[in-house]
């Protein structure tokens, strides 16, 4: 099967994905949990922590290994993004 | 010539500045549902829930503005529906995709309590006394037989007395008898 043959990506057998379908369904799932999470203020209490996304419960969230966050290139890219934007959002708070 | 091209600049300069036409809004639209369901929603962009939704979308990053008049954007218009009903499908799609299914209520949810059962509820509450009774009967029973197990418990120490008493007695007894054979 292959990423646009997936019904939905929360739901999909990821065993009968390659790999790089896999990585991408992943990846797909990290944007929208990052999303609604940091606009949701007690779910983003949960997964943020200091200036930074938690790996922990990202993992948790999509339903991945843990070496997905350092080795899929795409979330790896996602989260540093995210994470500058939190350090960038705080130290404009501060600045308030 | 100059003025002419300045005229020109102008006019085109002008054509971007004019905010896009209900058309130009409707094909952007179905341009960037397109573009997400192959590639995938963008971080930080959300899908719009429904034709409502999509109809006041306005996000200037991707060049999406609102269409204002709920008559333009129906999918039943003369002009525009067959760009929302792909807009709509376009949608369903997305979600489908994309979106999380969320979880079922239980069987057992407050939809279902709502709908109130005197006769259940009597035989419930039958049931509920009947046991009540029952394991009233029992502990009363349990409390008799451990009182007369306590009042049964004193006889016996009282008796084990009594018997030590008597036994000591006995010894002394024993004990003087044994002194008198030693003198004799």
């Amino acid at each position: 099967m292959k990423f646009h043959a997936i019904d939905n990506i929360w739901t999909v057998d990821l065993s009968l994905l390659p790999n790089a379908d896999r990585g991408r369904v992943y990846f797909e799932r990290a944007k929208q949990v990052i999303t609604i999470t940091l606009l949701d203020p007690i779910e983003r209490q949960k997964a943020v922590h200091r200036r930074r996304f938690r790996r922990s419960y990202l993992i948790a969230q999509i339903g991945a290994q843990p070496a997905v966050v350092t080795q899929n290139p795409q979330i790896k890219e996602l989260l540093t993004l995210v994470d500058r934007m939190l350090g960038a959002n705080s130290i404009a708070a501060a600045e308030e | 010539m100059n003025h002419l091209s300045s005229t020109v600049t102008d006019l085109v300069a002008e054509a971007e500045r004019k905010p896009p036409s209900v058309s130009q809004r409707l094909d952007k639209r179905l341009e960037v549902l397109r573009t997400w369901l192959q590639e995938g929603v963008p971080f930080g962009k959300a899908i719009p829930v429904d034709l409502k939704a999509a109809r006041i979308w306005n996000d200037e990053a991707l060049r999406i503005f609102k269409i204002s008049s709920p008559n333009d954007f129906t999918t039943t218009h003369p002009l525009n529906g067959a760009r929302v009903r792909d807009i709509a499908r376009l949608l369903t799609e997305l979600t489908k995709r994309f979106g999380k299914p969320t979880t079922r209520s239980k069987p057992n949810s407050s939809a279902a309590v709502t709908k109130f059962d005197r006769s259940a509820l009597n035989l419930q509450l039958q049931s509920a006394v009947s046991q009540w009774h029952s394991e009233r009967d029992q502990r009363l029973s349990e409390t008799r037989r451990a009182e007369a197990s306590e009042a049964r418990n004193l006889l016996l120490a009282e008796e084990i007395h009594e018997r030590e008493k008597l036994i000591s007695d006995l010894r002394v007894q024993m004990s003087e008898r044994h002194v008198l054979k030693a003198v004799k």
